[in-house]
């Protein structure tokens, strides 16, 4: 009779140990999952459907983006003691062809007076010619 | 196969010869060539101090105003400026006042035996005032514009950039040369510099996409009514001529205005002081005969010659 509370004792005991256990593991799996979403939501990136594509400018586009900007940046207001002589792509007096005449002088805006360059004088001068070499020069004070 | 033209002609008081380098078909380098006397002739029309109806000169006329003048006149002076600059006055195309004061008031072989007057310093080179953007020009009242100690470097670098699209070229302006490229097969074009004690070659030495100049007291030279002897390369401090033991200075630089410059500037200096200073400035280099026959150079300067190399 002992022997038999005993062992009914033991199986209730038991069996409320097998059910706790149950209990919390099914419990913990709960709250770990609970904190996967969160964790998920947060970090998600938008669906697919939900990005905008903007087409990339093309190679001639994305300069004049830039020549629209550059009126902005004032130069010589930075740096007043730079004189700027000519812009990037225009020509210099030093470049033009040698068989052009000097620029003439541009309108002036607030001169007294404009001086042209005069007429030039015929120059006579022997014809050039063809030579087997160069020929060595010499470097002397003017004469 | 590469050819040679050449072309050799007097101008701007003084000789003027032009190698260029072209294709067999020599026909549009000899064209180019023939085309650059009137070039030249459009350059000293400009430029020259010698002549009353210059721009130059009738622009000095007007002293004290603002006068817009050529692109060509403008950029004479803005480099003779910015030589001035460089040489913290030593060159000064304000000169031209101490110039005539001293009896230079004609081209030399026309000189004589001229009057000299009181010397005259020049007139500060800050006060040269500048309108890039409507090509005007300002100088002080009084002052006036000399360009003889720049503008042939400034024209030979002209006419060789208009030149090196159609091959290796040298320019030689009464001495002052501008290479640019070399001929074919060679290290460059070949250049030397006269002693001027003797006039025999001193140095040779292989030019490419550089310039070279010689500045001396060996000619241009006169005597004044009262007997005194002068020269052309003047002191702007003093309104004297310099008074130097340098007789001759050669420069090697990219940009042959700032070579004249140089030439100047060591020549006020000395052979000792002026080479010193010459050496710290960028890309410069330098070869001076003293009077007393001595020959100096800067480090920099010796590597460029080669075979006559001094004993």
């Amino acid at each position: 009779m002992a022997n038999t509370d005993r062992a009914r004792k033991l199986l209730i005991r038991s069996a409320l140990v097998t059910t706790t256990t149950i209990a919390t593991v099914f419990g913990a799996q709960n709250l770990a999952m609970l904190d996967a979403r969160q964790i998920l939501e947060l970090t998600q990136t938008p669906a697919p459907e939900a990005i905008t594509l903007v087409p990339l400018a093309d190679g001639t586009s994305a300069p004049a983006t830039v020549a629209q900007q550059a009126p902005a940046l004032t130069i010589q207001q930075a740096a007043p003691s730079i004189i700027i002589l000519r812009q990037s792509g225009q020509a210099s007096a030093a470049s033009q062809p040698i068989v052009s005449a000097p620029a003439a002088p541009s309108a002036p805006q607030s001169s007294q007076a404009v001086i042209q360059p005069p007429a030039p004088q015929q120059l006579s001068a022997p014809a050039p010619v063809i030579m087997q070499q160069a020929v060595p020069q010499v470097s002397r004070s003017t004469r | 196969m590469k050819r040679v033209i050449y072309t050799s002609f007097r101008a701007m008081g003084c000789g003027i010869t032009i190698q260029l380098e072209t294709d067999a078909d020599a026909s549009q380098g000899l064209a180019l060539l023939a085309e650059l006397p009137a070039q030249v002739e459009v350059l000293e029309a400009s430029l020259s101090r010698f002549r009353p109806d210059s721009e130059l000169m009738r622009f000095n006329d007007r002293a004290g105003q603002w006068c817009a003048v050529s692109a060509v006149l403008f950029e004479n002076i803005h480099a003779a400026k910015h030589a001035a600059r460089l040489t913290n006055g030593a060159f000064n195309p304000l000169v031209l006042p101490a110039l005539l004061a001293n009896g230079y008031a004609r081209s030399f072989g026309e000189i004589g035996q001229p009057d000299a007057s009181a010397p005259v310093p020049a007139a500060d080179w800050q006060a040269i005032e500048l309108r890039p953007e409507s090509c005007e020009v300002r100088i002080p009242a009084g002052s006036a514009i000399d360009l003889g100690g720049s503008a042939k470097g400034w024209a030979a670098s002209h006419l060789a950039d208009g030149l090196s699209p159609y091959g290796a070229c040298l320019v030689n302006i009464g001495g002052d040369m501008v290479a640019r490229g070399a001929p074919e097969g060679q290290p460059g074009w070949e250049a030397q510099i006269a002693d001027p004690h003797t006039g025999d070659p001193l140095v040779s030495l292989w030019l490419r996409d550089t310039s070279l100049v010689t500045s001396g007291t060996d000619f241009r030279r006169w005597t004044t009514a009262d007997g005194t002897q002068r020269h052309h390369i003047i002191d702007p401090r003093t309104g004297l001529p310099a008074r130097s033991d340098v007789l001759s200075v050669s420069i090697s630089h990219p940009d042959a205005t700032t070579a004249e410059a140089y030439a100047k500037a060591v020549l006020l200096r000395g052979a000792e002081a002026g080479l010193t200073w010459l050496q710290a400035q960028w890309n410069s280099g330098g070869l001076v005969v003293r009077h007393d026959g001595a020959v100096l150079t800067t480090p920099d300067f010796a590597h460029l010659y080669y075979e006559r190399n001094l004993p």
